[in-house]
């Protein structure tokens, strides 16, 4: 339990030291985030990660269930790039196949989380008073119900798993966001432009979407950022509790999961969607590494 | 600030409630029941068996009663009985409590005096060797899913190496302090490894931010060494957040860590509550789950409170 | 430029992790430690933590139990009844079973002389029947059915003990494998001791076997140490300890064999080529545990449309490669079966006909059942029906879902589509066993005497309480039914032939294998039987010993 919240927690916690400026121009920030050659780097290796996951069903070399029971495990050859797994598929293709999985989960949940997290801290945040301690309460009843049992059951009601795993995901990231975006409104709504526009008789709604969340979006955006890697670590973790997709749909996480008990013998099997993870997680990181400083002015 | 401390306090029983209900409204919609287990041996069971344990469990009553005993029963301190064991709930887990917080308590120890230097010092020498290996190491830690870290270390230093033992406490017959550390390496670090990556991250965010502030300048310009500015002024009031987080963190401790209890066979509460979730074993649920929920909403008054404490600038309303 | 150095650095940690994991070869096990104290302890990787001791209300297989509590009987390692406590298995032939006059069966129990509980009280027929009642008033008990059968006990003296039966069954001595010392719990309601915390925890966990309870740490460890008084004689149990270590995990348990520090422990099926270390070695042990895949044609919750023709069944059956499932996914480490009796059984029927894996001649038998791809969608239909239907498979049961994944692949050769769907333990078990699904790959223990009623005998509130699938066939009926009243060995055996073929013809479920358990063993370890029954391998464990 605590290693799925915790995951969350170290990259959460990074989000929330950003200190909130005035909004950048776009440009600037473009130019800035060109500067930091790592985070284009991986941005870069990302991009061409994604494109080719999503293009699997064009470019794979096998189909990704198509068990060959003759050649089970095989190492790496000029056949199979990667090796082949457990029941003799081929690991690249499975590979491709299981980031647009992963990938998807990552990027939705990421969404999902943000979403819920900007509203309910923002609502938080501006209006205050009642308000926000209802919802900061709330807040800590989501934060201190265990994500497992829920697991279990959204998961039993979802049709698609990956669909339910979205859904936990995003219902249990939000918190960290919501408080973030609190603190930032909290600071950002006593600013001149803000009472200004409330003098002059805009709806609330109104100045927290025009006003308020353009200027705290890089706290917003860096945290979503960390998100993605953070709901691609968790889809492993439920993997190794028998919670994750479904075979023979492969995600990366359901992959490591599989190979663990051959670790061994057959390493190309932990090695390769291990590295996937790795990879995938630490150019997030990078990005959003890069990201906090572009959107940061006082850098 | 008392009032304030005495208003959180109440409000934290109608909180509890909700969170009861909530959970217990989860744990029974979960399909399944705690007579599955019965089946789990792989023999045939009499389907009267079956009802016969339903009724003597109680799970043939409606939900609603169902809680209202059991929230009867929790107000006067009784916990209830475990399904699956037939003990006392209260007991089971005390009895997992020395060892959970032996783990979890040292890999928080070992991350926070690891995690605060480093953060500090890849802030100061900012864009340094340091930092950049401080900063990829953390990254790297944070990218590893936590059961592929703790099977790779099983891996080198338990089959390969032979230097740490795979499982377990303590090795029985053998015993002492040096066997004991042995055992508790690889679990606490594994554990550690996340927590030293997110906090140092943390810190040193919260270090730069302190560094460019007006006073730290200020300081400089009267003359203070580098040195004195940065140990006293700087690292004072960066670590105020991060001492809050930390401090919601410990009610982590409690709830122990299922993956790497499972891998190292570690005798832990986190293991003890995924079993109790498969075996559907409501009381002991319920029990790990409030204790759990009462530490978080505890730990989570008193992060605030000193938050307040540390930080002069907050006023309580 | 600087920013690069992070990424070296990334990558320099990346390399060392992995060029330690896998550049240098094992160092040597330096074999398990022995004590300072000289004493010989077992130390065993255990797959499990135990719920309770108490045989009776643990709803896990017991083996750990009885090295403490010994029974009238146990199983060997040549699945057969042998007698602990008791001299001899009653039966006609020895004049322990005889017919009543009102049709009723008494059998007589002689029990051993002199066998002294941990306490040092003497264990007679005052337990037995202690033990008895015990199951008749604790409905958790999981086959009281079987109990049930017993009307009457009657203690003829401290060493004999009568049972009469309400009718003949082949179970008669396959209960009773542990026994509860009534001098400890007789002033304790049944329910009372069912929640006995000192019995269900030790240290009043006593019995007469060759180990006594020692020490339980939850979730780490169970103890259990010499007997010095053991009734076999004082030489025994030859062993001064056993640790049995909760290791749930199957790589960490893997690991766990590969340092060397346990004695014994099992593995799975995919792990035995990897094994290779010195001073241990693999265990093939045959099992009673038959793999099959069951086809749900009850008419609420099942397919029956899809799976209610025998023809299609058939046809299932012979687009299944099992012979490619055994040699190459678990590596030749089972055997092949036709039937539900595993070949460890005496009962066990060879001469089955079963259908052979031909796929050409499952489309053919397909099509004569009308199903057929009539809108060219490459999956097979009737009267507007898909021929499309899901496996439910347990989430965790890798080798299961391995299994299932391949028979998915298999069947969309011939135009089926197979869909997966995992679920949870618990909600896995409420669906199945209200038979709310539509395929499945299980595993059942066969028991001991090979009774098949209970899976396969038409679902009628008495019988098949565990059948799941909707099957049923009055002709098998009938044949079970009268096996289960058969003493005669070679009788029964006629009968459970033909029983097996039957339900062979029937192909509602679809046999795989009978699964050979993977153990390693250490090398030192002396008189090790295994034995594959569900009440495992320590049958014998007083005469083993560490060399």
């Amino acid at each position: 339990m605590s290693e799925i919240m915790t995951d969350g927690q170290g990259m959460a916690l990074a989000a929330e030291g950003i200190t909130v400026k005035l909004r950048s121009n776009a440009k600037i920030t473009w130019e800035k985030f060109l500067q930091h050659k790592l985070a284009v780097v991986a941005s870069l290796f990302l991009l061409t990660l994604a494109a080719l996951c999503f293009l699997a069903p064009l470019i794979a070399p096998f189909e990704f269930d198509a068990i060959d029971l003759a050649n089970i495990r095989k190492p790496p050859s000029a056949k199979h790039l990667l090796g082949t797994d457990a029941l003799g598929r081929d690991l690249l293709t499975r590979l491709l196949y299981g980031g647009r999985i992963s990938i998807t989960i990552g990027l939705t949940a990421a969404m999902l989380g943000t979403a819920i997290g900007t509203l309910i801290g923002s609502m938080a945040g501006y209006f205050g008073g009642r308000i926000d301690n209802l919802l900061m309460r709330l807040t800590d009843l989501a934060y201190s119900i265990p994500t497992l049992p829920l697991i279990i059951v959204i998961s039993s009601y979802s049709n698609t798993q990956a669909v339910g795993i979205v859904m936990i995901i995003g219902f249990f990231s939000w918190m960290q966001t919501s408080r973030v975006v609190r603190g930032a409104i909290l600071s950002v709504k006593e600013n001149e432009y803000v009472t200004a526009a409330r003098a002059l008789g805009s709806k609330d709604r109104l100045i927290i979407v025009r006003h308020v969340l353009p200027n705290i979006s890089n706290s917003i955006i860096v945290g979503a950022t960390l998100g993605v890697g953070n709901a691609i670590i968790t889809e492993s973790s439920l993997s190794f509790l028998g919670l994750g997709v479904s075979p023979p749909t492969p995600t990366w996480g359901n992959m490591l999961m599989d190979s663990q008990a051959t670790m061994s013998s057959q390493p190309w099997l932990t090695i390769f969607p291990g590295m996937a993870i790795l990879l995938t997680v630490l150019c997030v990181n990078f990005i959003g590494d890069g990201l906090q400083d572009a959107l940061d002015p006082t850098l | 600030m008392l009032r304030y401390v005495i208003r959180r306090t109440i409000q934290m029983v109608p909180l509890l409630l909700a969170i009861s209900v909530v959970i217990f409204t989860i744990i029974q919609a979960a399909p399944g029941g705690p007579e599955g287990t019965l089946l789990d041996r792989g023999m045939f069971v009499d389907p009267a068996a079956i009802d016969a344990y339903r009724a003597r469990l109680g799970v043939d009553q409606p939900i609603f009663v169902q809680y209202f005993k059991w929230l009867g029963a929790m107000l006067t301190g009784d916990m209830g009985i475990s399904f699956q064991t037939q003990r006392p709930v209260l007991i089971m887990i005390l009895e997992r409590m020395p060892d959970t917080l032996r783990l979890m308590g040292l890999s928080f120890v070992v991350a926070a005096i690891i995690a605060i230097p480093l953060g500090v010092f890849s802030a100061v020498k900012q864009y340094s060797t340091f930092d950049f290996i401080a900063t990829g190491a953390s990254f790297v830690a944070i990218a590893m899913p936590v059961f592929w870290f703790g099977l790779m270390m099983q891996y080198l230093f338990s089959v390969k190496l032979q230097w740490l033992p795979v499982a377990g406490t303590v090795t029985v017959g053998v015993g002492g302090f040096v066997d004991q550390l042995k055992h508790i390496i690889m679990p606490a670090t594994v554990l550690s490894m996340h927590s030293i990556a997110g906090w140092s991250r943390y810190m040193r965010s919260s270090m730069l931010g302190v560094l460019n502030q007006d006073y730290i300048r200020t300081a400089h310009s009267k003359g203070l060494s580098r040195r004195t500015v940065i140990s006293v002024h700087a690292v004072k009031n960066a670590s105020i957040p991060v001492v809050s987080v930390m401090t919601l963190d410990i009610a982590r401790l409690f709830s122990g860590a299922v993956i790497t209890e499972t891998i190292f066979g570690w005798p832990g509460i986190g293991r003890m509550f995924i079993q109790a979730m498969h075996a559907r074993d409501y009381p002991l649920l319920m029990g790990i789950m409030m204790m759990g929920s009462t530490m978080v909403v505890v730990f989570n008054l008193i992060a605030d409170v000193i938050y307040g404490w540390l930080d002069p600038r907050i006023t309580y309303e | 430029m600087r920013k690069w150095r992070l990424a070296l650095v990334a990558i320099l940690l990346l390399g060392c992790t992995f060029g330690m994991l896998f550049a240098s070869g094992q160092k040597e096990p330096a074999g398990v430690k022995t004590p300072e104290s000289g004493k010989k302890i077992l130390y065993v990787a255990y797959d499990r933590e135990l719920d309770v001791l108490n045989p009776f209300t643990s709803q896990m297989l017991c083996d750990l139990q009885h090295n403490v509590s010994e029974g009238l009987i146990i199983t060997n390692d040549k699945n057969e009844f042998i007698p602990v406590l008791a001299k001899e298995i009653p039966t006609f032939e020895n004049g322990g079973v005889v017919k009543n006059a009102d049709g009723t069966y008494d059998m007589t129990w002689h029990l051993h002389e002199g066998v002294l509980w941990h306490d040092g009280v003497e264990f007679t027929a005052e337990d037995v029947k202690f033990t008895l009642d015990f199951v008749h008033n604790t409905p958790a008990v999981y086959n009281q059915s079987e109990y049930n059968k017993i009307i009457k006990a009657k203690i003829v003296d401290k060493y004999t003990i009568v049972f009469t039966w309400d009718d003949l069954y082949t179970f008669y001595p396959g209960i009773f494998e542990a026994m509860l010392p009534k001098h400890v719990l007789e002033n304790l309601s049944w329910d009372e001791i069912a929640r006995y915390e000192p019995f269900n925890r030790g240290p009043k966990f006593i019995g007469t076997g060759p180990f006594m309870f020692e020490e339980w740490k939850s979730g780490e460890y169970i103890r259990i140490v010499r007997n010095p008084n053991y009734w076999r004689g004082k030489q025994y149990p030859l062993i001064d300890e056993m640790v049995w270590q909760f290791i749930p995990d199957q790589t960490a348990r893997f690991n766990a064999m590969k340092s060397g520090a346990y004695h014994i422990g099992q593995i799975e099926a995919t792990q035995v080529k990897d094994f290779n270390v010195k001073g241990l070695h693999v265990e093939m042990i045959p099992s009673n545990v038959f793999y099959y895949i069951d086809l749900n044609v009850t008419p609420n919750g099942g397919r029956p449309e899809l799976f209610g023709d025998v023809r299609v069944r058939r046809a299932l059956y012979q687009a299944i490669d099992r012979k490619a499932i055994v040699d190459q996914l678990l590596e030749g480490t089972v055997q092949i079966a036709n039937s539900p009796i595993p070949p460890t059984s005496g009962f066990h029927n060879p001469n089955i006909s079963a259908p052979k894996y031909d796929p050409q001649n499952a489309k053919k038998l397909l099509a004569e059942a009308g199903w057929k791809d009539t809108n060219g969608d490459g999956i097979l239909d009737k009267n507007g029906v898909k021929f499309s239907f899901t496996f439910m498979n347990r989430s965790g049961r890798a080798d299961r879902i391995a299994i299932a994944q391949v028979v998915q692949a298999q069947l969309k050769q011939i135009g089926i589509e197979v869909n997966m769907r995992e679920y949870e333990a618990a909600a896995w078990s409420e669906r199945w066993r209200n038979s709310n699904w539509d395929a499945q790959v299980g595993g059942w223990f066969m028991s001991s005497d090979a009774s098949l009623t209970n899976y396969y005998h038409t679902r009628d509130g008495k019988n098949g309480s565990n059948n799941f699938t909707g099957m049923g066939n009055a002709e098998l009926d009938k044949l079970m039914a009268e096996a289960d009243k058969t003493l005669d060995f070679d009788k029964r055996k006629v009968l459970l032939d033909k029983a097996q073929q039957i339900i062979a013809d029937e192909v509602v479920s679809l046999y795989l294998y009978y699964r050979d358990s993977p153990w390693i063993v250490s090398d030192r370890l002396v008189n090790f039987r295994g034995s594959g029954t569900n009440l495992g391998n320590w049958w014998n464990a007083w005469e083993w010993d560490l060399k």
